[in-house]
């Protein structure tokens, strides 16, 4: 049970780092971004992105600030920190090699 | 480093400045939901739909905040602290048993301190003495008069020290008194005194603060004047 979720929630992590490593972006934004590049299939509850989002920032991987949004109101803004991009490589490669290695006991059976 | 003080900062401000933080929570959740409303409506909903629509999407906008604020790492302080201010409430409301409980604590913290204390200067902490841990008390007991911590007579003390020489390194003695003394004004006042043997000081590894330490020399008796008996004794 706690496996699955923290297999889960290090995978959202993952999704949000990667959804802002260009440019600084608010809660709704990167639910959005994420279900629209997923081709609907990532829908991320703001139960989840939330409390994520405030976890990285303690963990120091992103960082919060208060912007003007696209419809001119304020809006809390996260971007990556210097070690949030670092661990977004590491982190990367881990999942390459982790699905990597699925798909190959899947083509097998 | 600047990872850890970014986080050390981020869990003081929100300690701190709790409301601040929970307010700022509040505006981040609602400006989700606006959007979340905006985007309803452009996708055709009515107004009232568009907002129902965004609230139901939403879900349990508490348990979010509780877990957001779990994740400041703070949230035990928080509650500990709630857990504080009710025993206080639940205390104030039957003050009879608030004071029971408190006298027996102040009692109970007294008497463990006061039996500590003692037992901590008389047991644990070790003498100021040097070799502290190989020095003994002896004295004298009579039972048949019931008498006791009686001082050695000097013929016992001598027979003593002198019998034990391959059993004690060394042997002094000391013998306390109270005395009164006049001052300088006319008053009486009381003083601790003690006759010691001439080792005594350098025995127990003190110094003399004024002066000089008795030498072995001193504890020598003088030799006898030649002295006058009338009538003469008789030669045996």
């Amino acid at each position: 049970m706690s496996e699955s979720k923290d297999l889960l929630q290090g995978t959202l992590d993952l999704l949000i780092l990667n959804t802002i490593r260009h440019e600084p972006m608010h809660g709704w934004a990167i639910a959005q971004r994420i279900q629209q590049i997923s081709e609907e299939v990532l829908k991320v509850q703001q139960g989840s992105l939330y409390p994520a989002l405030h976890r990285l920032e303690h963990q120091g991987w992103i960082r919060a600030k208060w912007g003007a949004s696209e419809n001119n109101r304020r809006a809390k803004y996260y971007s990556l920190t210097k070690v949030g991009r670092q661990k977004l490589a590491s982190e990367t490669s881990k999942w390459s090699r982790l699905s990597a290695a699925v798909n190959l006991i899947l083509a097998e059976g | 480093m600047s990872r850890r003080l970014d986080s050390l900062r981020l869990r003081l401000r929100s300690l701190f400045r709790r409301h601040s933080a929970d307010e700022e929570l509040d505006e981040e959740l609602r400006f989700h939901i606006e959007r979340q409303i905006e985007q309803n409506i452009a996708a055709g909903f009515p107004a009232v739909e568009a907002h129902r629509k965004a609230l139901r999407e939403f879900g349990g906008v508490s348990q979010t905040k509780d877990e957001c604020r779990d994740t400041r790492g703070f949230a035990h302080i928080e509650s500990g602290w709630r857990d504080i201010l009710y025993c206080f409430r639940t205390l104030t409301n039957s003050p009879g048993f608030a004071a029971i409980i408190i006298i027996t604590l102040a009692l109970g913290i007294g008497a463990a301190t006061a039996i500590f204390s003692v037992t901590n200067a008389v047991l644990l902490r070790p003498l100021l003495y040097r070799d502290s841990d190989r020095l003994v008390l002896a004295w004298l007991d009579f039972y048949k008069s019931s008498m006791s911590d009686a001082p050695f007579s000097n013929a016992e003390f001598n027979d003593l020290r002198d019998g034990t020489q391959d059993v004690f390194e060394e042997m002094s003695s000391i013998m306390v008194f109270r005395a009164i003394v006049p001052r300088e004004g006319g008053a009486a006042e009381r003083i601790s005194k003690a006759h010691v043997t001439t080792n005594f000081f350098s025995m127990m590894g003190a110094r003399v603060a004024l002066g000089h330490d008795f030498t072995t020399a001193d504890g020598q008796p003088r030799a006898a004047q030649e002295e006058y008996v009338f009538p003469p004794p008789r030669a045996t």
